[in-house]
């Protein structure tokens, strides 16, 4: 499988405190990898360090063999990247930015261009200036978009725009897949990377503390269950691995690691009238991930 | 769980204190050292008052030097002579601050969408706007008396004689049109959607009066015209001589009025918007969007177009009084050897004059490659050249790209405003080699590109200080210079002014080998800032 982004102990420090500490990460052809954390996580600060707008402090960054940092521009040429906070020039047209932006990158497929610009529903004719944050949005993406680069990059892009365009925004990205471009999004709208990742990293405080695919993640985390009983329901307190266990009346709900054999036992003879097992959600994974202390999984 | 309650007018009032106290300090400082400093040199050229009424004489037959300077009268003593020699200047800046603090404080943050914050709170957008105004109250009251403060401290010399109440009317008499264009500047506000707009109408507004002021103190019938400019009433004050108080009214009346009238309109308009309409659509240009160099050109044409026009202007006005002034003052042997220092020719009081204009050319020049250099910085800052960089842009390329734009647009000028001298001195009967000025026009930019090579190294460094520290350059190469035209200043002291190496004298042979050396340092420096850069991480706000 060819590799488009490798780091290797990639670290950033700003004086003492580490910023991102010592990330292994690939990402291969033609995926789409969530890259999660929450505010101060460390993402954009990778993000930064892949795109050579900084660098690292330790470690290194490839991306398509060579060096993220050293060879920035030619790297460019097969890279898209989208920001969460589109820095324009105010006094250009939206058109304008267009242009001036393809220009840039060197290449563009000016049908899909066009395509992209009907269908995000973007006027072109006014001044960046005037544009709401989301039509600002619009236009880093058209442009990153029709680039139809090797690697998108993407940092927290739908910040901004509507229920609908974000919906055109995912279907954009399930077609980049399908052409054989590679993504790296990072993104806090968890059902965004729920629906469009193959693999999934969860950064904390600079750290990478879980990375593979979403049943991968749910291997290692509890799954929900939940029974109603004719009776009292039975206490399932001493059963290894059941915590979070909530009881009202004839409802039980707990969560369970590991083996659930002795739980079904239990329940099971307590002749129970409804019976649910469901995996985590990414947001309860994530959650999860980040109500146990430091360092532990 | 106890509630701890905050005032938001408090907080704004901090706000608008602490985003402007630093420009404050800074201004507060200059313009006391300017108008202060000066009375003791002053004093020790002119020893007694019968050299300094006849240099008055002099002075009053050429009322066109009267246009960047103060009326002729005030050189008659130590105490008021700064109000001739740098009134202009100093008021000049003090407006220029005053107009550009207003319209970042409240059009700047509100394009910037960081008033939209503060107006989720408790507040309103005209409560928002007056208590930031009256937090840079707090700081503009600041820099009055720490300019008062220098005026007075410098003033005790007994040779120069200042009177502390005298000193604080010459502190407010500095800051008067930096009230007037701060009130300006909140009005102008209001009217424009952006904080660029914002400034451009009040730096229109302020250009017109400073000319009308310059030239009603230049031309003898226009005299009156002084009257309707916030710059003329410094001098209707006349703070040291003679001082008229009711010249401070009309300032006074003016915020009055106008700061009234835009929080009102800050009232009725909508965040976001502006009281004068503007179309949200545009026509779309696309020259010069081929490229990230095209682009810098593209933004650079304005720029050069007023700095070109600034040069010619300077230019002009001191090669069209070079006949007339020299013929005037040269009985005047302190003001012969303060042209002819300045000038840097010491033969001939008329090739001096043009020298003059030269030096002024090369001070223009300074200033646009420290704010260019501080431009560089804001793309930086506001993330434009994140978009660029992440584009097969090379770092390297794009700053050198940058600083070649530059040193290019100072060439020129520099060959335009040359050119203007040698025109101007043609039509006043002073015939000159125009292939030997275009060659001192060339080698005049010598200081500048090493300038321009010591900010490249800055930026690529410091980033954050690099146009701050190429304006204390430029500032000490200025006072040095002033200085060493009445004192007899230590040739190593001289040798660290920017401007001593700047001197342009129109019949003299080009110094080629002095051009060579700052043009080779300018470059090694430029190359190790540019080195730097691609080195550094890119840091935004």
């Amino acid at each position: 499988m060819t590799v488009i982004i490798e780091t290797k102990k990639l670290t950033k420090k700003y004086g003492s405190k580490a910023a991102l500490d010592s990330l292994d990460l690939t990402v291969n052809k033609g995926e789409v990898l969530g890259y999660l954390g929450p505010n101060g996580a460390g993402k954009t600060t990778t993000i930064r360090l892949l795109l050579g707008l900084t660098h690292p402090s330790d470690g290194s960054a490839t991306i398509f063999g060579e060096d993220a940092t050293r060879h920035a521009a030619d790297i460019h040429k097969r890279i898209a990247y989208v920001p969460g906070e589109t820095n324009l020039w105010p006094s250009l047209s939206g058109a304008e930015t267009l242009k001036f932006l393809a220009n840039l990158h060197g290449s563009i497929d000016e049908a899909y261009q066009k395509e992209l610009i009907k269908k995000f529903d973007f006027d072109p004719n006014k001044k960046v200036r005037t544009y709401s944050k989301g039509n600002r949005q619009k236009i880093a993406l058209i442009a990153a978009f029709a680039t139809r680069a090797d690697l998108l990059i993407f940092d927290e892009p739908t910040s901004g725009l509507d229920p609908v365009m974000a919906k055109i925004f995912r279907d954009e990205v399930l077609a980049a897949k399908k052409n054989g471009q590679t993504v790296f999004l990072s993104s806090h709208i968890l059902e965004e990377v729920e629906e469009l990742c193959d693999r999934i990293a969860v950064l904390r405080a600079g750290k990478l503390v879980e990375l593979g695919t979403l049943d991968e993640l749910r291997h290692f985390s509890a799954v929900t269950v939940e029974a109603t009983f004719t009776g009292k329901p039975p206490s399932v307190s001493g059963i290894k691995g059941v915590s979070n266990i909530e009881i009202h009346d004839h409802f039980l709900r707990c969560n369970i690691t590991g083996s659930i054999d002795e739980l079904l036992t239990v329940i099971s003879k307590a002749k129970p009238v409804s019976f649910l097992s469901r995996k985590p959600s990414l947001e309860e994974l994530f959650l999860a991930i980040y109500k146990t202390p430091s360092g532990e999984k | 769980m106890a509630k701890r309650t905050f005032s938001p007018s408090r907080a704004m009032r901090r706000f608008g204190f602490r985003q402007t106290i630093r420009g404050a300090l800074i201004i507060g400082v200059l313009s006391g050292l300017m108008m202060g400093a000066q009375g003791a040199a002053y004093a020790a050229a002119y020893p007694n008052q019968k050299d300094r009424d006849a240099f008055v004489t002099s002075l009053s037959s050429v009322p066109a030097l009267g246009f960047m300077a103060g009326e002729a009268k005030n050189a008659l003593l130590p105490a008021s002579y700064s109000i001739y020699k740098s009134i202009a200047l100093t008021t000049l800046l003090a407006a220029i601050w005053g107009l550009m603090t207003t319209t970042r404080l409240l059009r700047g943050q509100e394009e910037d969408g960081r008033l939209e914050p503060i107006l989720a709170g408790r507040t309103t957008k005209m409560a928002a706007s007056l208590h930031i105004l009256i937090g840079y109250g707090y700081s503009f009251v600041i820099a009055i008396v720490i300019s008062w403060a220098a005026i007075a401290a410098l003033g005790l010399d007994p040779q120069v004689d200042l009177s502390i109440g005298h000193a604080g009317l010459l502190s407010l008499g500095v800051f008067l049109p930096g009230l007037f264009f701060a009130s300006l500047g909140v009005l102008t506000s209001q009217l424009a959607l952006t904080r660029g707009r914002a400034l451009a109408y009040g730096l229109g507004v302020l250009l017109f009066l400073f000319t009308l002021r310059g030239a009603a103190n230049s031309i003898t019938d226009w005299n009156g015209w002084k009257h309707f400019s916030p710059f003329g009433w410094t001098d209707l004050l006349n703070p040291v001589l003679d001082p008229q108080l009711i010249w401070i009214l009309p300032t006074l009346a003016f915020t009055i009025i106008v700061i009234p009238l835009a929080l009102f309109f800050a009232k009725q308009r909508d965040l976001g918007e502006s009281v004068l309409p503007e179309s949200q659509f545009a026509r779309s240009h696309f020259y010069l969007l081929g490229s990230d160099f095209g682009y810098s050109i593209r933004q650079n044409i304005w720029p050069f177009i007023w700095w070109t026009l600034g040069a010619i202007a300077y230019a002009g006005l001191l090669s069209s009084i070079a006949k007339v002034g020299a013929d005037a003052l040269s009985s005047s042997p302190a003001f012969v050897k303060i042209v002819s220092t300045l000038g840097g020719n010491h033969d001939d009081i008329v090739i001096s004059f043009l020298g003059l204009g030269g030096m002024f050319t090369a001070l223009i020049l300074l200033v646009m490659s420290a704010v260019s250099i501080g431009s560089i910085r804001r793309q930086e800052a506001k993330g434009y050249l994140d978009t660029i960089l992440v584009q097969p842009i090379h770092r390297s390329a794009w700053l050198t790209k940058r600083l070649i734009i530059l040193a290019v647009m100072v060439l020129a000028i520099s060959l335009i405003a040359s050119y203007t001298i040698w025109q101007i001195a043609e039509n006043t009967g002073v015939s000159l080699d125009l292939w030997i000025i275009l060659q001192n026009g060339t080698t005049l930019v010598g200081s500048v590109l090493l300038l321009i090579g010591a900010g490249a190294l800055l930026y690529g460094v410091l980033p954050r200080l690099a146009a701050i520290v190429m304006y204390v350059a430029i500032v000490w190469g200025f006072v040095v210079d002033v200085l060493k035209s009445f004192l007899t200043l230590d040739d190593s002291i001289d040798k660290t002014s920017l401007l001593h190496y700047a001197t342009f004298t129109p019949t003299k042979t080009p110094d080629w080998e002095t051009f060579t050396w700052l043009l080779g340092i300018g470059i090694f420096l430029a190359a190790l800032g540019v080195w730097r850069f691609a080195k550094r991480d890119i840091v935004n706000e």
